[in-house]
């Protein structure tokens, strides 16, 4: 006969070993998520250092660990996914993607002042252009554009059913020979990373016409298809606006356009300060009064002596003067033209010696 | 009766002994993981301290046109830059200096009673922080607020002195909090 | 009684054990990636090192002129003896501010598209420790190529 005792160690038995199965179980549920959003989270981190080595080191490099990622959204400057959202280090233009992500660092360079960012796209990525008028404008606008993208991307054309894509140098070289190709609204099917360019004149969106980005050249806006169906314009002022755009959307063509202000208007600010300190030294060190002679001396460094005076050259007064344009152009946009202009007086400075 | 109290007493402390020790598994478990997660944070301050140095000493406001590959500083630049404006352009969170490192060897090579003026006055450059009222007679550039606690990394750089045309050694060192 | 109680101490005695294998495990791989940061900085170091001071400007050119000098001939001064009195006095100050004390090194300048000897400078027993970083750059002189190469390590 099974004793009161035996039935109690069943019992206790049975109670305990209940209770440490489902604790377990809920644990390692528990701990499994941890881990794996812990996994999510290093590979997040992990993209933000690759990318910033990429920015720092210059050389191109490849990532691919977003495989297992549900939620992947680039809202620059923050990359959204199933860890919640994190800030990248550097300048990125973004194009997410579950597979091998391809980084490559490019720059705008105006000698005094440069402007770099990282390209970070899907390596099956190809942009076809397709210049429903083929002008010289429009064919001078895609090689402009095409310059600021990176270099191991493929590109092409896409005309009605014909897509063709080849490395940059030889769609450059396929643009400077192609006055006479006429193109067609691009109507192939497209491999998954394709974005289609599509460059007119002016636009009538109600002949659906395919594409991934509107170009208006008599305008000056850019267009992309918004959530509902509809047509989103926005301006773009010079060929970097485009590639952002390109890349990500209006958003990315914000961050661009406020990285871009924000890293040239403190650059502009240092080297106005520096060039006043450094004339006032210069100066100082001659103790004596200046003498503007800009017919006699245009191109000198600092101070001249001629005929037992010194004069004050005039090519830190003219970069000094370009900056300060510069800065006052800042304010209404529209900067680029002037910052092109200090780069050559800036270019005038280092030809004499003189930087 | 005594003998099967004593028996189910017995068998519940096996029982309490068995949770406690699975109680034990998981507390070391968990705190295993926090360890970890303490170790990846202070690993990913060293990663940060370095990408900012390595920014700094790339920095095209900051480097003279000279030198494309960096770590070639204008004391005119750093002069006239400001906490505010390398922070637009490397973001925050920083403190960062660069000092002078002046050749007195260069002394021994002067006649005897020159020696001990050029040491003082080498000495002294090093030891002052540059404004725009010495600018250039200083060798001390220092940028944003420096905290209590923090995480130190230094390499060595050039600093091109403008005015008198001449290349310094420097050192660059850059600080990121180490507090959570 | 007994018997079952020393069971239990030997369970978690087993218990504690694991943790601390996988704490140890998990601190040696953890530690990987410390040395993935720490090799990249002093890579930097090495790199900036030799950069600077050979950029570094002196009474006799900067110290890349007077080695191409001490090598070639030629310069402003007597350049094999500038540079074996200077470079050493460069080295311990730029290491001293880093707060590498601990470091030691070695420079050496050696022809690279011509037959010569090269030109050494510092702790020779650098270049053959097992524990080294080092970094070069070339010297260019009408032609003829020197690669200088700075080695550093930890001193024992």
């Amino acid at each position: 006969m099974i004793s009161v005792f035996e039935i109690f160690r069943v019992l206790i038995g049975l109670v305990v070993f209940v209770f440490v199965l489902t604790f377990f179980l809920r644990l390692s549920d528990m701990y499994s998520n941890t881990q794996v959003m812990g996994k999510k989270l290093e590979t997040v981190n992990t993209f933000d250092q690759v990318a910033a080595q990429t920015f720092t080191s210059e050389n191109p490099t490849t990532f691919s660990g977003f495989r297992d990622f549900t939620t992947l959204v680039y809202e620059p400057p923050k990359v959204k996914s199933d860890v919640g959202q994190k800030t990248l280090s550097v300048p990125v233009f973004f194009i997410p993607s579950k597979g091998v992500i391809l980084l490559e660092k490019q720059c705008l360079d105006y000698n005094w002042f440069r402007f770099c960012w990282v390209y970070a796209y899907p390596n099956s990525t190809q942009i076809l252009f397709t210049p429903l008028e083929n002008t010289a404008d429009a064919r001078a606008t895609i090689a402009s554009i095409v310059q600021l993208l990176p270099d191991s991307m493929d590109y092409g054309y896409c005309s009605g059913d014909d897509a063709r894509a080849s490395t940059k140098s030889g769609f450059v070289q396929y643009l400077s020979g192609s006055a006479t190709e006429s193109y067609q609204p691009c109507t192939r099917q497209l491999p998954e990373g394709s974005r289609v360019v599509v460059i007119n004149s002016t636009f009538n969106f109600s002949s659906g016409l395919r594409g991934d980005a509107f170009m208006e050249l008599s305008s000056g806006k850019l267009y992309r298809k918004n959530s509902t169906g509809g047509m989103q314009p926005t301006g773009y002022r010079d060929a970097l606006d485009v590639a952002a755009f390109i890349a990500g959307g209006e958003k990315s063509l914000e961050f661009k356009r406020s990285t871009l202000l924000r890293e040239l208007a403190a650059a502009t600010k240092i080297m106005k300060e520096r060039t006043i300190l450094v004339s006032q030294r210069l100066r100082e060190r001659n103790k004596q009064d200046c003498m503007e002679c800009s017919t006699l001396f245009p191109k000198a460094c600092g101070w001249v002596d001629f005929s037992g005076n010194k004069y004050e050259s005039l090519l830190y007064k003219n970069f000094l003067s370009s900056l300060g344009a510069l800065e006052s152009s800042m304010a209404s946009g529209d900067y680029l033209q002037q910052l092109e202009t200090t780069a050559l007086y800036y270019e005038s400075l280092k030809d004499e010696g003189c930087e | 009766m005594m003998k099967s109290q004593a028996a189910i007493t017995e068998y519940l402390v096996l029982v309490i002994m068995i949770v406690l020790i699975a109680f034990i598994a998981v507390v070391l478990l968990f705190g295993f993981e926090l360890l970890n997660t303490g170790t990846e944070q202070a690993k990913s301050r060293e990663r940060r301290a370095l990408f900012t140095l390595e920014s700094f000493a790339a920095s095209t406001a900051l480097n003279g046109p000279q030198y494309q590959k960096g770590s070639f500083f204008e004391d005119a630049r750093l002069t006239a830059a400001t906490c505010g404006d390398l922070e637009n352009l490397f973001g925050s969170g920083w403190w960062a200096e660069v000092r002078v490192l002046k050749d007195k060897a260069y002394c021994d090579s002067l006649p005897v009673w020159r020696r001990s003026k050029c040491q003082q006055d080498m000495r002294r450059e090093e030891n002052i922080v540059c404004t725009k009222q010495n600018y250039p007679s200083c060798g001390i550039w220092r940028f944003c607020a420096r905290e209590e606690k923090m995480i130190y990394t230094s390499v060595p750089v050039n600093v091109y002195r403008k005015i008198n045309n001449t290349v310094d050694l420097g050192i660059l060192t850059v600080g990121i909090p180490s507090g959570g | 009684m007994e018997g079952q109680t020393s069971m239990i101490a030997i369970a978690i005695a087993i218990v504690m054990l694991i943790f601390i294998a996988i704490f140890l495990l998990s601190s040696s791989l953890g530690s990987q990636t410390s040395q993935t940061l720490k090799a990249e900085y002093r890579n930097l170091y090495a790199h900036n090192a030799l950069l600077s001071v050979l950029r570094t400007e002196t009474e006799c050119g900067t110290m890349s002129d007077v080695m191409k000098a001490a090598y070639f001939g030629g310069g402003k001064c007597d350049s094999r003896k500038f540079l074996d009195s200077r470079m050493p006095g460069f080295m311990q100050d730029m290491l001293n501010a880093t707060g590498h004390t601990d470091f030691d090194w070695f420079i050496e300048a050696s022809p690279q598209n011509f037959e010569g000897v090269s030109l050494s400078l510092g702790n020779p027993a650098v270049k053959d420790a097992k524990e080294k970083w080092d970094a070069r750059t070339l010297i260019n002189w009408e032609g003829y190529q020197l690669e200088a190469k700075l080695y550093l390590m930890t001193k024992v």
